[in-house]
């Protein structure tokens, strides 16, 4: 076993080698490196054969139709682009939104800044399970709501929103909704149609493709446009100007590609190990599981360990590659907010360990953390000055 | 964020970690800091024939206050009772290469121990410390 072990799929995986080889053919042919705009010659027209043909594989995966994807530089673009983008393009209808305490800081900040250009966002608490109730979202729309914003998986929890009845609710009220589906992509079934999902955001690095390239899918019939961020070109018609990064895109419409073919069995796979690791780690006195236990997506496992301050734990565990609650673990400097949202005091949102499971993880690798932590965590509690019960 | 080797060393082998035993001399106890403020610290020292004998902490806290709490136990021992409220805890950044924006940590320990002197100057005999609930 190499160490550190690596549990944290969630923040990034590593490139599929099919990916690699792809992209580097990509880069090596000369035939390849014409901008795909350049309509005009024979190498322009190869180079947006291979753009289409990703565009069709990243549809594929959500069911939606080629020229409903724009390509992005990830999903945080893609997040900014269908909040900020929607809500510009449709302000003469009205300038309300809703969202929710524990969105990544793309939709977060995106928010915000529409606040301070007059926006009124209202933002929806979970609760302690970190579940965003449907009733709640219907509860939170006003005559002019124009979007509702809301992830599908949790990065931190993995908690599963109920966004089929979500979108049912905005569907009913004439609300468009935003799904960030950074987490869920690959790992969890999509079906845009199905689930009246209007725009959806899509990273190519969390699903074994490359980092710096993602997507927007935007509904043709539903929402038909957003105003762009940037300027400066036709590129993705109209919506996300710049030349489009061939190689970049191949590869992340051959991961979306593979991610089709191995979803059913990867899921199984993570979901087992997650189990797994949580069966072992349950005995620990003072363990507390972060999230729903039933509505949660099997590549993530969150927990608190009370007794023990983030920091340290997190220092004691460096032979394992996992997220950490803990501010000084983060650039943001403060203890995750997303568990201080679900009512997780200060001192329990630091002490949190956020493991995530992937193709290359293995149950002895999950037997090797469940020892590595359980070692750790005596260690700490053998000079800390708080008693927890049963350790 | 990076550590010292010496914080490392103190952190994988605390020196006088846990609590002292019931014993002669007078023992006292003091607190600093809390689980809200990050890091909680408790020291406990036996005191006998104007020395601090022996002196234990606790601590619930970041790797350099661990480290810290450790340092400060291993130089301690033997002080006199004043020597506890006189302690500088702000000497221990050097050997640990504490950073600036953590030093503030090292004044949970200076307030422990003032702690410990009072408790001894008011003639406080405590038993063994037991740990929070």
């Amino acid at each position: 076993m190499q160490l550190p072990v690596y549990f944290d799929y969630a923040a990034s995986t590593p490139v599929d080698p099919e990916v690699v080889g792809l992209m580097a053919d990509c880069l090596r042919r000369p035939e390849l490196a014409a901008n795909p705009a350049a309509l005009g010659h024979a190498a322009g027209r190869a180079a947006q054969a291979l753009v289409e043909a990703a565009r069709a594989q990243v549809a594929a995966l959500i069911n939606a139709q080629p020229d409903e994807i724009i390509f992005t530089s990830g999903a945080t673009e893609a997040d900014n682009l269908a909040v900020i983008g929607t809500a510009w393009f449709r302000q003469a209808r009205g300038r309300h939104l809703v969202t929710s305490l524990t969105e990544h800081k793309a939709v977060i900040e995106s928010c915000r800044h529409l606040a301070t250009q007059g926006w009124r966002i209202t933002w929806l608490r979970p609760d302690a399970e970190g579940l965003i109730a449907p009733a709640a979202v219907e509860a939170a729309l006003e005559p002019d709501t124009v979007l509702v914003s809301l992830m599908h998986v949790n990065n931190e929890t993995g908690v599963v929103h109920d966004i089929a009845a979500i979108a049912a609710i905005c569907r009913r009220h004439d609300v468009l909704l935003h799904v960030d589906a950074a987490q869920s992509a690959g790992r969890e079934r999509i079906d845009v149609r199905a689930g009246q999902i209007d725009l959806l955001s899509l990273s190519a690095h969390k699903i074994y493709g490359p980092k710096g390239v993602g997507a927007l899918f935007i509904d043709q019939e539903r929402v038909r446009r957003v105003s762009p961020l940037l300027f400066g070109g036709g590129q993705e018609r109209g919506l996300r100007p710049g030349t489009v990064a061939t190689h970049q895109v191949a590869g992340m419409g051959e991961a979306f590609r593979l991610a089709a073919q191995r979803l059913p069995d990867e899921a199984r796979h993570v979901t087992a190990l997650r189990d797994q690791l949580w069966s072992g780690l349950r005995q620990l006195p003072g363990i507390l599981l972060n999230g729903h236990a039933e509505r949660r997506s099997g590549h993530i496992l969150n927990v608190s360990i009370t007794g023990v301050e983030g920091e340290s734990l997190f220092y004691s565990l460096a032979d394992l590659c996992v997220a950490s609650g803990s501010a000084c673990t983060s650039l943001s400097n403060e203890a995750s907010y997303v568990l201080r949202a679900l009512g997780r005091p200060a001192a329990l949102a630091q002490s949190s360990i956020r493991f995530s499971f992937g193709r290359q993880s293995t149950a002895a690798e999950v037997d090797f953390a469940v020892e590595y932590v359980l070692r750790a965590v005596q260690h700490l509690r053998s000079f800390s000055p708080i008693d927890v019960p049963g350790a | 964020m990076d550590y010292s080797s010496e914080v490392a060393r103190h952190f994988a082998a605390p020196r006088q970690a846990g609590t002292l035993p019931p014993g002669p001399g007078t023992l006292v106890r003091g607190e600093g800091g809390s689980v809200e403020q990050g890091a909680l610290v408790v020291f406990q020292a036996r005191i006998d024939a104007g020395r601090v004998v022996a002196l234990a902490w606790q601590a619930y806290g970041c790797p350099h206050v661990i480290a810290a709490c450790s340092l400060a136990a291993e130089k301690l021992t033997g002080c006199t009772p004043a020597e506890l409220g006189t302690f500088e805890p702000l000497c221990l950044r050097g050997p640990l290469e504490v950073p600036a924006l953590k030093s503030g940590r090292l004044l949970i320990i200076q307030d422990a121990l003032r702690k410990c002197l009072a408790a001894w100057d008011n003639g406080d005999q405590r038993s063994p410390l037991n740990k929070r609930n």
